[in-house]
């Protein structure tokens, strides 16, 4: 089907050609691409707290919030949840969370999930004001499936990576890979949820049932 | 695409069907009540739609640099473009790619793409067993039906049809089980379909976005289904059309601020998820290969053309939420996978009018889809454009063509026509009840009324008052 491409070409061309040359779009791509224009914030995010206002919006998406000062508490924040839900004390870590002081309470291990998991510990890479979003991506210590298989997700996040777009946040993402960001890059607003039946919103559906943010003033 | 549409009695069908406007009804308050919460809620709305409309121009300006850009970097980030001219290639590369892998189980996410190849039959029939986890779709596969809304494929289904084809397509479970509730029907959705995730050979979505300056897919989904579909199982084919592309990340931030919105009232679905590429070699999980499968069927005839602006679509589905006529008949009556407004402008171009000739006359050309559309596209210039080519092409019924014959006769005669004005103006002075003996209005006046006659035309009022 190599052929397919070329027809598929050919025929854009034969409407798009009537403006001008292939060369004049490839280079009005390249410089969009280069310099894309990058909106003013919003006026909710402009001028505010912006840890209050994520905590606002993400409570009204349904996530619950505990603020801690320093990373030696989140190990209590955590456990004290899932006290306070009576869910499990039983927790599969993200890699990148295995050196966190947890609690002898708690059963932790660390590592990817293949669904057995109850509970799912993960960081952010961001949170964003504008909606109470918080920005994960995939990585060597970052498993994907841990933000979806288990039925409860706990997500740390650095009170000091709370941003105030989604710009912002994909900024934090995309880190240093550069052109390639990573390989999954999950924004996730609230627990999963559906109105298939009847227009009735359900939480729960194939994600998570449940989610709790740990902010956390410093963390390393 | 396929369109089986006699719409004026499938419209009819629909109207007399109980369930079906119980469903409609609790659709209409649902979605325009909490688009116009959201829309209230963010001052810079109607400044987003401009910008939306303006990235979704600018790509269709330069559409086929926007795809060898996303090609390159696809395949940069190690993963693999299929071109695909029509509906059938397009369900041959993806039963190829699967072939390749040894796939006989396939998770879907939501894909109206997969709905406009009718890929799921084609891929029974060749030994696949596609497994769709959206929970409205996964509904009506099981009752062998196409969705009857882009966005809520299942909105025309109540709890109880739910809870009957569950109980017959789960024959496993306990017979006696309680089905009443909408929450018991989810969690046994939730158990059925976390088991395909976690056997299933391959996945595929569709894509929401697809971004040129990282050669990434994005889809936004509520459920979660879409993110297991693509990262269980070993292989993540992307099924979308050429018109998807965007420019970059920033870009694709502001058209995310007005599809939600837009679509299901929310400020942002739940889960928004950019794909670049299969795993990377240290990744922890993610699919060892990524296949995007572009699909043209139809829209590089559009481009330049007097229908370019249904390219820019997002496919949100504001214009069938706000539609008089699709609130009234559902879905199903168009015949087509794309219903409402945005549909009856794509079928025919998709499909041919002579398939879908019902589809652009069913509207009222109110308008109500226009102002909605976060993109601004002129949906009614175009279903008249539609109009006016099906009447070139003799498309109309023959009663039309006969009343307009009439009507261009009378015109070119204005003495008759004067003569045929008068009279009609005494007619419309009659009592309603007499008015409803009076063959054409009876119909019209079963339902709606419109102000009496003066019992004068105006040419004649006229000549009285100038004396």
């Amino acid at each position: 089907m190599a052929d397919a491409r070329a027809d598929i070409f050919a025929r854009l061309r034969s409407s798009l050609d009537a403006g001008g040359p292939v060369d004049t779009r490839r280079a009005a791509v390249a410089s969009r691409i280069a310099a894309p224009p990058r909106i003013g914030l919003l006026g909710r995010v402009s001028n505010v707290d912006l840890v209050a206002t994520f905590k606002d919006r993400a409570g009204e998406l349904g996530v619950s919030i505990s603020h801690v000062v320093s990373a030696a508490e989140i190990g209590d924040a955590v456990a004290d949840y899932l006290r306070s839900r009576n869910l499990p004390q039983v927790v599969r870590t993200s890699p990148e969370l295995a050196d966190v002081a947890w609690p002898s309470s708690l059963t932790v291990s660390s590592g990817g999930t293949d669904g057995d998991d109850p509970v799912g510990v993960a960081l952010a890479r961001a949170g964003v004001a504008e909606t109470g979003t918080v920005v994960m991506a995939s990585g060597a210590a970052s498993p994907t499936k841990l933000n979806y298989l288990p039925e409860s997700h706990i997500v740390v996040l650095a009170a000091a990576n709370i941003v105030a777009s989604y710009e912002q946040g994909l900024d934090i993402a995309r880190g240093d890979t550069g052109d390639l960001p990573p390989r999954t890059i999950n924004w996730i607003s609230g627990p999963s949820r559906t109105a298939d039946i009847e227009q009735t919103i359900l939480v729960g559906v194939h994600g998570p049932k449940r989610i709790h943010v740990v902010i956390v003033d410093h963390l390393p | 695409m396929h369109v089986t549409t006699d719409f004026p009695a499938a419209a009819k069908k629909a109207l007399a069907d109980p369930s079906l406007q119980a469903a409609l009804a609790r659709m209409r308050n649902g979605f325009v009540t909490a688009r116009a919460t959201a829309v209230a809620r963010l001052p810079e709305f109607e400044d987003l739609r401009d910008r939306a409309q303006a990235i979704r121009d600018h790509v269709l300006q330069n559409l086929d640099a926007y795809l060898e850009r996303f090609e390159a970097n696809v395949i940069a980030a190690g993963g693999q473009v299929h071109w695909c001219r029509d509906a059938a290639e397009a369900r041959q590369t993806v039963l190829n790619i699967l072939r390749q892998t040894g796939a006989k189980t396939f998770a879907k996410g939501k894909s109206m793409v997969g709905e406009e190849i009718e890929l799921n039959p084609y891929l029974e029939a060749n030994g696949v067993r596609p497994i769709e986890t959206d929970l409205g779709e996964y509904i009506i596969q099981l009752r062998h039906e196409t969705p009857s809304h882009i966005i809520a494929p299942a909105t025309h289904v109540s709890k109880e049809q739910v809870a009957e084809v569950f109980r017959a397509a789960h024959g496993h479970l306990d017979v006696g089980r309680p089905l009443e509730t909408p929450d018991s029907l989810l969690a046994e959705a939730r158990e059925i379909l976390r088991k395909e995730f976690l056997s299933a050979d391959a996945g595929m979505t569709g894509a929401n976005f697809l971004i040129a300056e990282t050669g990434t897919s994005v889809i936004v989904t509520n459920e979660g289904n879409g993110d297991l579909s693509q990262t269980v199982p070993k292989t993540h084919i992307v099924l979308a059309g050429i018109e998807k592309v965007v420019p970059t990340l920033d870009d694709v931030s502001v058209l995310l601020r007005v599809l939600a919105r837009s679509a299901t009232g929310q400020e942002i679905s739940t889960y928004t998820t950019f794909s670049t590429g299969p795993k990377r070699a240290t990744d922890m999980d993610g699919p060892q290969h990524y296949h995007v499968v572009l699909l043209d069927n139809g829209r590089s005839a559009l481009l330049g053309g007097q229908f370019h602006d249904m390219l820019r679509c997002i496919r949100c589905g504001a214009c069938l939420n706000h539609c008089p006529v699709y609130g009234a008949v559902g879905g199903h009556a168009y015949g087509s996978v794309y219903p409402g407004p945005m549909g009856s402008v794509l079928s025919p171009a998709f499909a041919g009018i002579e398939a879908a000739k019902h589809l652009p006359h069913a509207s009222t050309l109110c308008g109500a889809c226009e102002a909605a559309c976060p993109v601004r596209i002129p949906l009614p210039k175009m279903l008249r454009a539609w109009r006016d080519i099906s009447f070139e092409r003799g498309l109309v019924t023959q009663r039309s063509k006969l009343g307009l014959a009439l009507w261009s006769f009378a015109a070119r005669n204005p003495a008759l026509y004067r003569m045929g004005a008068a009279i009609a103006a005494k007619i419309l002075q009659k009592p309603r009840a007499i008015l409803r003996l009076v063959p054409g209005l009876s119909g019209w006046l079963a339902t709606r009324d419109f102000p009496a006659a003066q019992g004068k035309t105006f040419m004649a009022q006229w000549k009285a008052k100038r004396g």
